[in-house]
């Protein structure tokens, strides 16, 4: 039976390539339809993220007491590191502090220059991740050997031999500090991300924080107002001080529902496009059964059964369609492999999982089209009266 | 006393008309075909002896009367049953060969053994081939029906009506797309095969010297055989 079927999808090869066709789109059409929605909101996410943290993250500025005391933040820092509800990273604000560097009008003058500098820990990239382009970003180690800064790439320009000069407003000290990496954290404007626990230890004069923000990403099913009184609860702790306002910072509630709706509309579309191949493939099967009702005659007067019948016209129907998921579930499963060399290196992306389930459903979807497709031409099959094999 | 290969009794058919109206096509047809024997039905178009043909080759359910095979009772006979029935023991030859385009030689040939089920594909191939071979086409096995000649395609459905062993061979108007010539050619062989495998031939045609070689003759008439 199976060789009858097969040799069926040979008849009209025209006709066969055409159907195949449809159903490669339709499934195509399904599998990118997740997948492009699985992307864009991965893609939003990321962009949102490593400018605003991931979801859900919160922002709390702390009404600061002691922040100028070592032992207290260094303190926070442990504490911090192993916060409960979720990911924490300090932020602290060291507002006099910028960077020594030529002036840039051409005249060849050093100078202070008054670039963004954020003084934070190793934990900010679990809150707001970025990809790395060079190097490395700020070590966890306790004790890192020299005071480590990290840049974008918009204050690469600022980098000479691994190292970025610092400085601070009317003093004329100029420090060293080393250029672990480079980041690209989406800012438009030069960044410079200095370790807040290696600048306590390498350049303690210039400790001298007006602010403290905390971020912290929280984890599944932790509750915002919970992790808000935790965190109360370890600057009390730790004699830091206390949360004085409390925000989310992400706003991926407004995107999820666009993205939501957009890849509902991609969907429909391609269950749209299944159901435009199954009338197709009623229209074409049908007009196959008017064009071969002779040989299916002479077939039912040889021996063949009705059920044999059916099984050969539903059979090689699905028959195609199980090869044609097969080529597409390859297809798509080659062109997700091909992303991460598609993107660029600095993408926020991470290289996407292959949509299984998506890919299941549209098998199905497609063997069940085909199934629905050749129905009715198989039950006009079997309508077919063999006397008519004699006239 | 020996039961005959197939036994009519009483057999009556119709079919209706557009109009509304109804044509009797078999009209009390008792008659009985021996194992082994060959029988012409002769009868001018439109006489009834198609429609005669295909009640006998369990082609047409339509009818009233008793048809029994080996004093078997085909009446209650379900479509799988009546199917399964023809594969074994009922072989065809159309008037228009009808012939499976997209099927080469052998495997036309080989078609009834593989609804038969079971039949490993070596094993139809080979069965097939001997066939083609027996009505000399042994060279053509390969070939498309659309590279035959008229008469080699029509050898080809005779071999194909032949290759599962059936005890009866039904030929409607075996000779009648054929020239004179290759008809007789055909026919030639067509009897030799029958002798040789001892089939019971049921052979409807209005040429009369095609039925003069057949041992007996009935003549249809509006559904009336005499």
């Amino acid at each position: 039976m199976i060789r009858i079927i097969a040799k069926d999808l040979r008849i009209n090869p025209l006709r066969t390539g055409l159907t195949a066709l449809s159903m490669f789109i339709g499934i195509i059409a399904l599998i990118a339809g997740v997948l492009v929605g699985t992307l864009g909101r991965d893609y939003l996410e990321s962009i949102n993220a490593r400018l605003s943290g991931k979801t859900p993250t919160y922002s709390a500025i702390v009404d600061a007491a002691s922040l100028a005391d070592p032992q207290a933040t260094a303190a926070l820092q442990q504490r911090l590191a192993s916060f409960g509800p979720g990911v924490a990273s300090a932020q602290y604000h060291l507002n006099d502090l910028a960077i020594w560097a030529l002036s840039g009008d051409g005249d060849d003058a050093s100078g202070i220059r008054h670039i963004t500098v954020i003084v934070t820990d190793a934990a900010r990239t679990g809150v707001m991740p970025a990809p790395i382009i060079t190097g490395t970003w700020l070590t966890e180690a306790a004790e890192p050997a020299t005071l480590e800064t990290v840049v974008n790439e918009n204050a690469r320009q600022y980098v000479h031999d691994g190292t970025i000069t610092l400085a601070r407003t009317g003093n004329p000290q100029q420090v060293p500090a080393r250029v672990n990496g480079v980041i690209a954290d989406g800012a438009d404007e030069p960044v410079i991300y200095v370790n807040a626990a290696t600048l306590q230890r390498y350049w303690p004069q210039a400790w001298e924080p007006d602010g403290l923000t905390v971020l912290v990403h929280l984890s599944d099913g932790t509750d915002g107002q919970q992790t808000k009184n935790a965190l109360n609860d370890l600057l009390f702790d730790t004699g830091i001080g206390s949360v004085s306002t409390w925000n989310r910072t992400d706003n991926a509630d407004e995107y999820e529902q666009v993205i939501g709706f957009l890849q509902f509309g991609v969907i429909i579309t391609a269950v749209l496009l299944l159901s435009v191949s199954a009338i197709g493939m009623i229209n074409i099967g049908l007009a196959g059964i008017e064009q071969r009702s002779r040989e299916l005659l002479i077939r039912r007067a040889l021996g063949a059964t009705r059920t044999s019948i059916a099984i050969q016209v539903i059979g090689s129907s699905v028959l195609l369609s199980l090869i044609i998921a097969l080529a597409t579930v390859l297809f798509s499963a080659v062109l997700v492999w091909a992303i991460p060399w598609i993107l660029p290196v600095d993408s926020p992306l991470e290289p996407p999982a292959y949509p299984y389930t998506a890919a299941m459903v549209a098998v199905l979807a497609s063997v069940a089209t085909s199934l629905i497709g050749s129905l009715a031409p198989a039950i006009k099959a079997i309508r077919l009266q063999p006397a008519l094999a004699l006239r | 006393m020996k039961t005959p290969l197939i036994q009519l009794d009483h057999l009556n058919a119709e079919v209706r008309l557009p109009d509304g109206d109804h044509l009797t096509t078999v009209n009390d047809v008792s008659a009985s075909f021996e194992r082994g024997t060959s029988t012409a039905i002769v009868g001018k178009s439109g006489s009834g002896k198609t429609s005669l043909a295909s009640i006998i080759g369990l082609l047409n359910t339509d009818y009233t009367g008793t048809l029994s095979y080996d004093g078997r009772d085909c009446g209650a006979w379900n479509d799988a049953n009546r199917s399964r029935f023809r594969c074994r023991h009922v072989g065809f030859v159309f008037q228009n060969y009808s012939l499976i385009p997209h099927l080469n030689a052998w495997e036309n040939v080989g078609l009834p053994l593989q609804y038969r089920g079971g039949v490993p594909m070596r094993t139809v191939r080979r069965r097939a081939c001997r066939m083609l071979h027996a009505v000399g086409l042994a060279d053509r096995a390969d070939s498309m029906p659309s590279r035959l000649s008229g008469g080699e395609q029509q050898r080809v459905a005779i071999a194909r009506a032949l290759v599962a062993d059936p005890d009866l061979l039904i030929c409607d108007e075996p000779t009648g797309a054929l020239d004179t010539e290759t008809g007789d050619m055909v026919a030639a062989m067509l009897f030799r095969q029958v002798r040789e495998q001892g089939v019971t031939l049921i052979l409807v045609t209005h040429d009369p010297q095609l039925a003069a070689r057949c041992e007996h003759q009935l003549t249809i008439d509006r559904g009336h055989l005499s």
